[in-house]
């Protein structure tokens, strides 16, 4: 059975180097929303700045829930 | 005392006694670098075409005296113009042009700015995960905004700016024509083309402001716009150039509404110092800027302006294209005195030149400017 966290990884490499930031956005809330269940408030508001950023270079809709959700952490003004 | 190291009495004097502005002028990198500070920093100078970022939400990277800039168009539709840097590490931000959603990302740490300039997120900057610190102002950390200006599809900008306002540096040429400051349209790509040219940015702006040269290096012109039918333009501003009283194209394009009288056969080739000439005439307009690239080689940028946008149409096509021909061809008669000139300006003997007190009054109102210029 495939780890999924390691099919995660491989489809943020395989993101990045086509250069598709509207599937990082996806991605890396994903890995946020993994690193959150593990516990791990600093590596998810790390992918959650990830797919921020992402999100504000395309436009997508999903920046301003992604900047809240950063900003109630304290991670983001 | 002056700031250049040489006397330039001689140039700014009466035009009966004066002389051009010397060779180093035209060939010496170290007068070239100084013209960076105080001919192009500190005056309004033509940059770019507003209709070279034409849609809203984006960006065009350009390289003006060196500098990387970049003119950006929001989402509502105003043009800035920045300078093209990350404020984070120096990054050139924008590498070509295109498309801007919401915010531009550097793309070395991604600091992220809106298109107005304000600094957006900084991620990780207090750490994995943490986009906030305090010593990181993001109100001070926008991108470095160049003052700009947009008149009659041009965008000028002030880098250092501390430049009067656009209205005060430029009111006589605004005041002259102020008839022509209506809307204006570009139609079609064939009115747009740039020329490259192996010469100093100044002879070309020289070139354009005397009507001296129009019988020998434009002799199409003779028939129907001869030497005795033009006349210099005379302004306190940091201006000159010449006019036709004889101005009626075999090509009929839709006119300008409300122009006074003396457009009706009238047109007039005004310089905006230091690098612009533009043209005005009751059926179009044109401007040509001219980009330094170095103290030998210059791009030129011709854009022509139409009265109304009824031009565009497949109808007007071939017309649009006869003039953007005609206007190319008169621009490209140019290039061989520029170039020529500037290959002369290599000769130790020449002393800058020997003006004819009636015909050269423009081009001795241009170096005497560009010579105050330098001494101030």
């Amino acid at each position: 059975m495939t780890d999924p966290r390691a099919a995660l990884d491989a489809a943020l490499l395989d993101a990045h180097d086509r250069s598709d930031q509207c599937a990082l956005v996806g991605l890396y809330a994903r890995a946020a929303d993994l690193a959150e269940a593990a516990g791990d408030r600093d590596a998810m508001c790390f992918y959650l700045t990830q797919a921020y950023v992402f999100a504000l270079e395309v436009g997508s809709e999903d920046a301003d829930a992604l900047h809240a959700k950063l900003k109630a952490e304290g991670r983001e003004e | 005392m002056s700031v250049f190291p040489m006397d330039l009495s001689h140039v700014t004097g009466g035009i009966e006694t004066a002389r051009g502005l010397p060779n180093a002028f035209y060939t010496d990198p170290a007068v070239f670098e100084l013209e960076k500070t105080q001919v192009w920093a500190r005056n309004w100078v033509a940059m770019a075409f507003t209709t070279d970022v034409q849609e809203n939400g984006y960006a065009k990277p350009l390289t003006f005296l060196g500098q990387p800039l970049m003119l950006v168009r929001d989402a509502e539709g105003t043009l800035r113009v920045f300078q093209n840097i990350c404020r984070h590490r120096g990054m050139i931000l924008v590498a070509e042009e295109g498309p801007i959603k919401r915010a531009i990302r550097c793309p070395y740490h991604a600091w992220s700015y809106e298109m107005s300039g304000a600094l957006r997120t900084t991620p990780h900057v207090g750490g994995p995960g943490n986009n906030r610190h305090d010593c990181i102002n993001r109100a001070s950390l926008g991108l470095i905004e160049v003052r700009s200006h947009q008149w009659m599809g041009i965008v000028f900008v002030n880098l250092d700016g501390q430049a009067p306002a656009f209205e005060d540096y430029a009111g006589d040429v605004l005041d002259r024509y102020a008839e022509f400051d209506k809307p204006l349209y570009r139609c079609g790509d064939e009115g747009t083309f740039e020329m490259s040219v192996r010469g100093n940015w100044k002879l070309a702006i020289e070139n354009g402001a005397e009507s001296y040269h129009l019988p020998w290096v434009h002799p199409g012109l003779n028939s129907y716009s001869r030497l005795e039918d033009h006349y210099h333009i005379d302004t306190a501003g940091p201006t000159c150039g010449q006019g036709t009283t004889v101005y009626d194209p075999a090509l009929k394009f839709p006119k300008f509404d409300g122009l006074s009288e003396k457009w009706a056969k009238g047109a007039e080739y005004p310089m905006l110092f230091p690098n612009i000439m533009m043209g005005f005439q009751n059926d179009h307009t044109f401007a040509f800027i001219v980009i330094p690239e170095t103290q030998e080689r210059s791009t030129e940028r011709v854009q022509l302006f139409y009265a109304s946008d009824e031009v565009s149409g497949d109808d007007w096509r071939e017309m649009r294209e006869k003039n953007a021909v005609q206007w190319r061809g008169v621009f490209e008669e140019d290039i061989f005195v520029v170039e020529g000139m500037q290959r002369g300006r290599h000769a130790s003997g020449f002393d800058g030149g020997k003006f004819s007190p009636v015909m050269d009054n423009p081009t001795h109102d241009f170096h005497a400017w560009v010579a105050r210029q330098m001494s101030a």
